[in-house]
């Protein structure tokens, strides 16, 4: 620095001038640097994406072993073929199946998970402590680890080629993850608010549906999006429990277009996968706001 | 991916265990419905294979009124999933196809039933030949039915060849004259852009070692799971590529099969050769989308004979839990000897081990149906085919894969000697053969 302060403070309105002027172009520099790794990383998180999309409009057999994104050749026939569904079961029977498991999962955590949470962030019961701890515990349990308990449970129940054993669990709360998320958020919550309600006469069902259920909105938002991505997107659970074919959801479809056995529609899967992604896609932009949202105010305590 | 083969590879390892639990639990395949019986199968493939076997179902319950059948169908590693919880759980389907590198597993744990109380009742079995059948038995049981046969063969491609202007040798060609080709080949592809190599690394492929033991006349593996061959053996065989690695490697680079998956080199037009199963034919003449793919047979042993061998391309089983296994063995027995179905179903399940079958198949000239079809009468009239399938040990699907994916990768990358190579995988296998 060519410029340093005087001792006195006080610098002169040239070298003032110089410097900023300085400071501003190396802010400039930095900007532009920033903005081209970004568009860099953007390009290299993208290319896969965007390969699928265009790959879905190629001829079935000019698919694998491209890496361009320009096809050379378009054809709609992939669509038709992934519409027309597989197996003798049409495309919107596997959506369907999806979509009832994606909204009932949804409906599931949302009313399991904020009552969970609202007894753990609000009831001072004997062993909250320890059963908390507990319910945390799981989160560390890899679903992979409990997969063969459970299916041996689930199928002395008979409740194997149905949808109980993949829905039971959301409707009782088993999703650790979104009752920790909800505590968290309830602890945020001015207790004032529950206490003036209870001098005014309100149980716990009452200031749990007036008070804190409608200020939980962006937290159920953002346990929403995460519960219809998870479900829309599980294939291990699914593909364990169902049998019938027409019970399958969409990721069990996609799988069933290739196989290292026999001739595979590498077509068919691209384009019915990029159908697949529509509806998360459109439920993901939709609802992003409230995960913005719920940030911000998580951040507005008192 | 890693992470999920390897849950896989747990779900399998925990299986075992549980099998033991749940082994007695039983359960009813299908559901009685006023003397209706609903029959459950399940298939490993893709919609042409279902839309075949569908329509061959739809006769099916068309002939037997009273016999509803429910199908399902998945890709390859996802049904053996599927399987194994079933297995656990005492819930395998009434009918399902198997194959031979997995059939002991389910064999000697007993979930297989007895077809043999069918066998020239409800099932007729004469028309496939003994030496097929026979890899259906396990423990003295008719465990699963041969749907069709398959054999190795070396697959090439007329137009790369003739660009690289190589020759091919005849079909009496020796293991030297192959190397010879590949150098050749390799030698002749060095400024072509992409570089085209001779072949690939063709001591890395299971079968062909396997192959290579039954020439030298060793049986590779005993009917207790133990090893025929020797450290040796195997060194021997996977140093026989030496002259190709060395001074410069003239085999197809691992780094780039790696790029071009799940397209092979030979598909990418980039190698001129591969030894694979000849039903494979139709998947590669379809991902190379070229309709001029022949086949020949593999190198010959030392005496010149070639020792190949019919495998059954797959196998079809019933669950030992099924409610109605007399009627799964008539699905079975419609499956494999209807001469409708076999019109429906042609060679989707390999070229049909019954010479009447064969007789009645249409097949569409020029297709690589046919050459398969020709291949294989090929081999039958030269007599090349003089060996039954290989034993397949409990563990053999498990032994292959340590042999071709894990060792066969590093040994490519050239991480590993030939003789690392070999003490790795002899340390490997003791753990995952099954003997008794």
């Amino acid at each position: 620095m060519s410029t340093a302060p005087r001792p006195d403070g006080a610098t002169s309105s040239v070298a003032r001038n110089e410097r900023s002027r300085r400071a501003a172009n190396r802010r400039r520099g930095r900007t532009l640097a920033f903005h081209l790794a970004s568009w860099a990383l953007a390009v290299v998180v993208l290319y896969p994406g965007v390969w699928m999309l265009l790959s879905a409009f190629r001829p079935s057999n000019q698919i694998i072993g491209q890496t361009g994104l320009i096809p050379d050749e378009t054809t709609l026939d992939n669509f038709r073929k992934a519409f027309e569904g597989i197996g003798g079961i049409s495309f919107w029977t596997f959506f369907g199946n999806s979509m009832f498991l994606a909204v009932a999962s949804v409906v599931g955590v949302c009313l399991s998970c904020s009552v969970s949470a609202y007894a753990f962030a609000r009831i001072e019961f004997p062993g909250r402590k320890i059963f908390f701890t507990l319910m945390i515990g799981t989160l560390l349990l890899p679903f992979h680890v409990v997969i063969i308990p459970q299916f041996i449970m689930f199928n002395e129940i008979g409740w194997t080629d149905s949808y109980l054993p993949l829905l039971v669990g959301k409707f009782l709360a088993c999703d650790a993850f979104f009752v920790f998320l909800m505590v968290q958020f309830m602890r945020n919550l001015p207790r004032e608010l529950d206490e003036s309600a209870r001098i005014d006469g309100a149980g716990h069902p009452r200031i749990f549906l007036s008070i804190v259920l409608p200020l939980m909105r962006p937290v159920l938002a953002t346990a929403s999006i995460f519960a219809f991505i998870w479900s829309w997107n599980d294939f291990l659970a699914p593909l364990i429990y169902l049998r019938s074919p027409d019970s399958y959801p969409l990721p069990l479809m996609l799988r069933q277009y290739t196989d290292q056995t026999t001739v595979s529609d590498y077509g068919a899967q691209m384009a019915a996968a990029v159908l697949a992604l529509v509806p998360v896609l459109l439920f993901f932009v939709l609802f992003q706001r409230y995960i913005v949202d719920g940030v911000a105010t998580q951040g507005l305590k008192g | 991916m890693p992470n999920r083969k390897t849950a896989l590879r747990g779900l399998a390892v925990a299986l075992a265990g549980a099998l033991t639990l749940t082994a007695c639990g039983g359960g009813d395949g299908g559901s009685d419905d006023g003397g209706k019986v609903t029959l459950r199968f399940t298939w490993w493939g893709t919609e042409g294979r279902a839309d075949r076997y569908q329509a061959a179902v739809d006769l099916f319950e068309e002939q037997n009124p009273d016999i509803t059948v429910q199908t399902s169908f998945a890709e390859f590693n996802d049904y053996w999933t599927q399987r194994s919880t079933d297995g656990t759980s005492g819930e395998l389907p009434d009918v399902m196809q198997m194959d031979l590198s997995r059939l002991l597993e389910y064999g000697n744990g007993g979930l297989l039933y007895d077809l043999g109380e069918f066998e020239g009742g409800v099932l007729d079995t004469s028309t496939i030949e003994e030496e097929l059948l026979a890899s259906g038995r396990a423990n003295e049981q008719l465990v699963a039915v041969p749907t069709g046969t398959n054999a190795f063969a070396l697959f090439y491609n007329p137009d790369l060849i003739e660009e690289l202007g190589v020759e091919l040798p005849d079909w009496d060609y020796t293991w030297e004259e192959y190397r010879e080709f590949i150098q050749a080949a390799s030698e002749a592809g060095a400024g072509l852009e992409p570089r085209v190599y001779g072949g690939n690394d063709y001591t890395m492929v299971w079968w062909m070692f396997m192959l290579h033991l039954i020439q030298q006349g060793i049986e590779p593996f005993a009917e207790n799971g133990e090893m025929n061959f020797t450290e040796d053996d195997m060194r021997e065989f996977v140093a026989s590529a030496d002259p190709l690695r060395q001074p410069e490697n003239v085999t197809f680079p691992a780094s780039r099969t790696e790029q071009l998956l799940p397209k092979s080199g030979f598909t990418s037009g980039e190698v001129p050769v591969e030894l694979n199963w000849d039903n494979m034919l139709s998947q590669a003449s379809q991902d190379a989308g070229s309709d001029n793919l022949q086949l020949m047979p593999p190198p010959s042993g030392p005496d010149g004979e070639k020792h190949l061998f019919f495998k059954p391309t797959m196998q079809l089983a019933v669950g030992a839990n099924s409610a109605h296994p007399e009627e799964a063995a008539m699905l079975i027995d419609f499956l494999i000897n209807s001469p409708e179905a076999g019109e429906i179903i042609g060679t989707e399940l390999g070229i049909p081990a019954s010479q009447e079958r064969l007789d009645s198949l249409q097949v569409a000239p020029g297709s690589t149906d046919e050459r398969v079809i020709e291949y294989e009468q090929r081999l039958r009239d030269e007599g090349h085919v003089t060996e039954s399938a290989p034993f397949h040990p409990e563990g053999f699907g498990a032994v292959e894969q340590e042999y071709v994916q894990v060792l066969g990768n590093e040994f490519g990358y050239g991480r590993m000697s030939v003789d690392d190579f070999v003490e790795r995988w002899f340390s490997e296998a003791g753990n995952l053969l099954i003997t008794s």
